[in-house]
């Protein structure tokens, strides 16, 4: 009988002959023996700590938090389970803050408007007199959830430089939730946010402010024409309030548009079926790029994803560096390719959100982007490449410097 | 031991937090562990538990002007307690395939390593037996806390937490000694 075990028998002897006893050492010795694993992340204890005190300054707008009646009823806290985001319940939008010029990432909100959005009053923060307005930026689509947590339903998907109005923020250590509504509409919902505070102060801290880029040129409009994506794109049941993400499309898909188109939502839509896997489904045109004839057979990287120039832009206290050896994990689904070589580049399987990664290598310019070579951990490590713009440190709230591109060899 | 060498009592932090909420730091220092492990027990992978273990505080922070006497303890875990029944009831089905392979080990020895996964994952499958009023009780008491805490978190009387307590580590003891955990006697 090993240590760990006679601790366990001793524990519930004890338990079992004095269920009162207050013998808690015991209790200390058996988890101390049974869960080595248990240990918290060091990291993670000073991040919370750094937001503990940054909650308890007065008059912060972060987080107002329920009273304490409210905890044992039925007030529906934020479920923060955002270490394991599905892929399709997660695009990372970079959403430009219009008043204050901050970048911020979002995921995505809610659509009903006969339905209000009610939410929890748990989980709201104190809200500005006004609501400020942000605006949608590029990279990707900027999704409305119901709720902030991992088991929300998207609702509503707007494109690079929609006007939206930020009602209130809710933070975890690892993700910060903004909450959001449709100007002029009771459409409220919540989308994602990467580390936009400043620590110190609580507040979002402005970074450079850039207009929304058109990232692609017009797709084609023609039914039968192939297109492809430029990164990892929802594709939606249809364009409008009530939409639901069904699957998501990757660069190497190659689309058939089938010359259904809707402005919607602020946005074209285009009807578009995977042929080779038997789906279709609605997609903003502006993430669609037509394929070249010599491109027509599955290959090729993202090619047109913006590359930031710094990576983590946007990303609170950014810029950030991620170099040899640092530890990172994904902020969107990301596609782990087998090598970067034209024409030569093998999907080889996905990275969720908030999976962990090493970086094990120099970036590398390629293909309009910035590559990361990477592995995952455990006893089976798999390794590959990723899109560096999609790589956020474990700790965001640690300033880096610039990210060094290295060119290809 | 001099009143300066003296660790604070809970009821001395829960004061000072109460006057100056930026004093909340030493209760969150002393039971950020207990509180981590608490909720990892429950949720599987290590960001889970981080979330929920940031939440758990949050709310207390929040809360805390409102706590006026009992257990800080128990009144902590009864927070923890509804944060993650409340997070199991809409939780997604569905556990990722790495969550294995995330299990940090903290020993060089990987003989000795493997031995804790194993005797973990017995552990855990035989706390997976129990009643959950049961598993309940159990957790509490594996983080720490007294019957009478244990009552006040669950916000169940004495004799109830003490019979379940009872019935559990007798159930527990069966599992066990099923799984060759803890030997018969």
């Amino acid at each position: 009988m090993n240590q760990a075990t006679e601790q366990l028998n001793r524990f519930l002897d004890d338990g079992a002959r004095a269920p009162e006893d207050d013998d808690q050492r015991a209790a200390v010795r058996v988890v101390a023996h049974l869960e080595p694993a248990l240990d918290p992340d060091p990291a993670f204890l000073n991040t919370l700590e750094r937001q503990l005190v940054a909650a308890s300054r007065p008059r912060s707008n972060l987080i107002a938090l329920p009273p304490a009646e409210r905890i044992r009823g039925d007030a529906k806290p934020w479920r923060a389970e955002a270490s394991s985001f599905s892929a399709a319940a997660l695009l990372a939008v970079i959403v430009l803050g219009a008043a204050l010029g901050g970048w911020l990432l979002l995921g995505h909100d809610r659509a009903d408007p006969e339905s209000s959005a009610v939410l929890p009053a748990a989980i709201l923060s104190s809200s500005p007199a006004s609501p400020t307005p942000v605006m949608v930026s590029t990279l990707a689509n900027a999704v409305l959830y119901d709720e902030p947590s991992q088991s929300s339903t998207a609702l509503m998907t707007f494109h690079p430089g929609t006007q939206l109005e930020l009602i209130s923020t809710n933070r975890t250590p690892s993700i910060t939730w903004l909450q959001l509504r449709v100007p002029g509409t009771r459409i409220v919902g919540w989308g994602t946010a990467y580390s936009p505070f400043d620590p110190a102060t609580g507040v979002f801290r402005p970074g450079p402010a850039r207009p929304p880029t058109i990232i692609s040129p017009a797709p084609p409009d023609v039914s039968g024409a192939l297109a492809r994506v430029s990164g990892t794109v929802a594709v939606w049941s249809k364009p409008g309030p009530g939409m639901t993400m069904i699957w998501t499309a990757i660069p190497s898909d190659r689309l058939t548009l089938t010359g259904e188109r809707i402005d919607q939502l602020g946005a074209a839509w285009v009807h578009v079926e995977n042929v080779a896997r038997n789906e279709d489904g609605w997609i903003s045109a502006d993430f669609l790029f037509a394929v070249h004839p010599s491109e027509a057979s599955p290959v090729m990287s993202p090619t047109a994803i913006v590359v930031v120039g710094e990576a983590g832009n946007g990303l609170g206290k950014g810029p950030y560096h991620l170099k040899i050896g640092d530890r990172a994990h994904v902020m969107q689904s990301l596609t782990v390719w087998s090598q970067l070589k034209a024409g030569g580049m093998e999907a080889l399987w996905r990275l969720t959100p908030y999976d962990r990664i090493t970086i094990t290598g120099p970036f590398i310019d390629f293909n309009g982007a910035t590559w990361a070579p990477i592995r995952t951990s455990g006893p089976t490590p798999r390794e590959g490449w990723v899109l560096a713009d999609f790589l956020l440190p474990i700790d965001p709230l640690t300033p880096f410097a610039t990210l060094k591109h290295v060119p290809p060899s | 031991m001099s009143a300066e060498q003296r660790e604070a009592s809970d009821e001395e932090l829960v004061r000072n937090a109460q006057d100056d909420r930026a004093a909340f730091v030493a209760l969150y220092r002393r039971y950020a562990d207990s509180i981590y492990r608490y909720c990892w027990r429950r949720v599987e992978t290590r960001e889970a538990a981080e979330d929920f273990t940031a939440q758990v505080f949050l709310k207390a922070l929040a809360a805390l002007p409102n706590f006026r006497a009992g257990s800080f303890r128990a009144w902590l875990f009864a927070i923890a307690h509804n944060v993650l029944t409340d997070g199991y009831r809409t939780r997604r089905d569905h556990e990722p395939l790495d969550t294995a392979v995330r299990l940090r080990a903290v020993t060089p020895d990987p003989e000795t390593a493997a031995l804790h996964d194993e005797t973990r994952r017995e552990l855990r499958a035989a706390l997976n037996s129990l009643l959950d009023e049961q598993r309940n009780v159990v957790e509490l008491r594996l983080a720490g806390l007294t019957a009478a805490e244990i009552a006040e978190a669950l916000n169940r009387s004495l004799p109830s937490v003490k019979s379940s307590q009872y019935r559990a580590f007798a159930r527990l003891r069966r599992a066990l000694t099923e799984s060759n955990l803890g030997e018969p006697r």
